[in-house]
């Protein structure tokens, strides 16, 4: 399944791997992609670079770039973590 | 011995298109070539689809510089994606925001890619093709146009 209709696939063999990835992959992407958005969009507001969220969270600048990927599977636990240190929420719960 | 390239476009979005290189006498392109031949291993079959989601992230949102690593010299293009598999690789060319140029890859079972013959070899045709895509932009044969390259299609390389 292809999850943006927007894209233009030249290629059979691109097109068949796209059917392939289960819609809750996809589903799943999104989520985290969001996360990761959000993650980059508040560090330039607040000129954190990745040394320093690296720093804050008390983890490797490499797991800092994984967030970021938009693919990284987030726990509960480590989307606290950078909330914490970014001082602000980055997912809301419907209430 | 200079293999001759050509390039064809493999996605296009709003925001980004994808493109990768095509040998003389291959009927598939390099990332075609990757998605191939990792598509059914049962082994790397989960890394491949992280591959593959974060190239679908790319074409949807953007060649973001956050969506990879930088893999290459000071000064040329060569990125990784930043993802969470430690096997898999796959080698591109991020040229601006909204052109990227996939290559192909693999599996690293050494420390660098420039251990590992199979993985320099996609690394070493990529950096060859980067010199003369610039060398081509500078000559105005080839023009970046946001997410399209004019005139790529028409071109071939020796590299």
């Amino acid at each position: 399944m292809i999850p943006n209709k927007d894209i233009k696939i030249f290629s059979p063999i691109i097109r068949e791997a796209y059917d392939r990835i289960p819609a809750l992959d996809w589903a799943t992407d999104e989520i985290t992609e969001g996360i990761a958005s959000r993650i980059d969009a508040v560090m330039k507001e607040k000129g954190i670079s990745k040394k320093q969220l690296a720093e804050l969270t008390h983890r490797r600048p490499s797991d800092v770039t994984r967030w970021l990927g938009g693919g990284h599977n987030f726990t509960c636990k480590t989307i606290a973590l950078i909330q914490q240190a970014l001082g602000v929420p980055l997912i809301e719960i419907a209430k | 011995m200079a293999k001759t390239a050509t390039i064809k476009t493999i996605e296009q979005s709003e925001k980004v298109g994808l493109y990768s290189i095509c040998f003389d006498g291959n009927n598939l392109t390099e990332y075609e070539k990757f998605v191939q031949k990792f598509m059914d291993d049962a082994t790397l079959n989960k890394d491949f689809q992280m591959i593959f989601r974060a190239i679908n992230r790319i074409v949807a949102n953007g060649a973001l510089e956050r969506f990879f690593r930088p893999e290459g010299k000071m000064g040329d293009n060569l990125a990784a994606l930043s993802i969470d598999s430690k096997v898999l690789r796959l080698y591109c060319l991020r040229i601006s925001d909204q052109i990227l140029i996939v290559g192909n890859g693999g599996a690293k079972t050494t420390r660098t890619y420039e251990e590992s013959e199979e993985l320099s070899g996609y690394v070493m045709d990529l950096q060859k093709f980067d010199a003369l895509l610039a060398q081509e932009l500078k000559k105005g044969s080839i023009k970046i146009e946001q997410n399209v390259i004019t005139g790529i299609e028409s071109a071939s390389f020796e590299l």
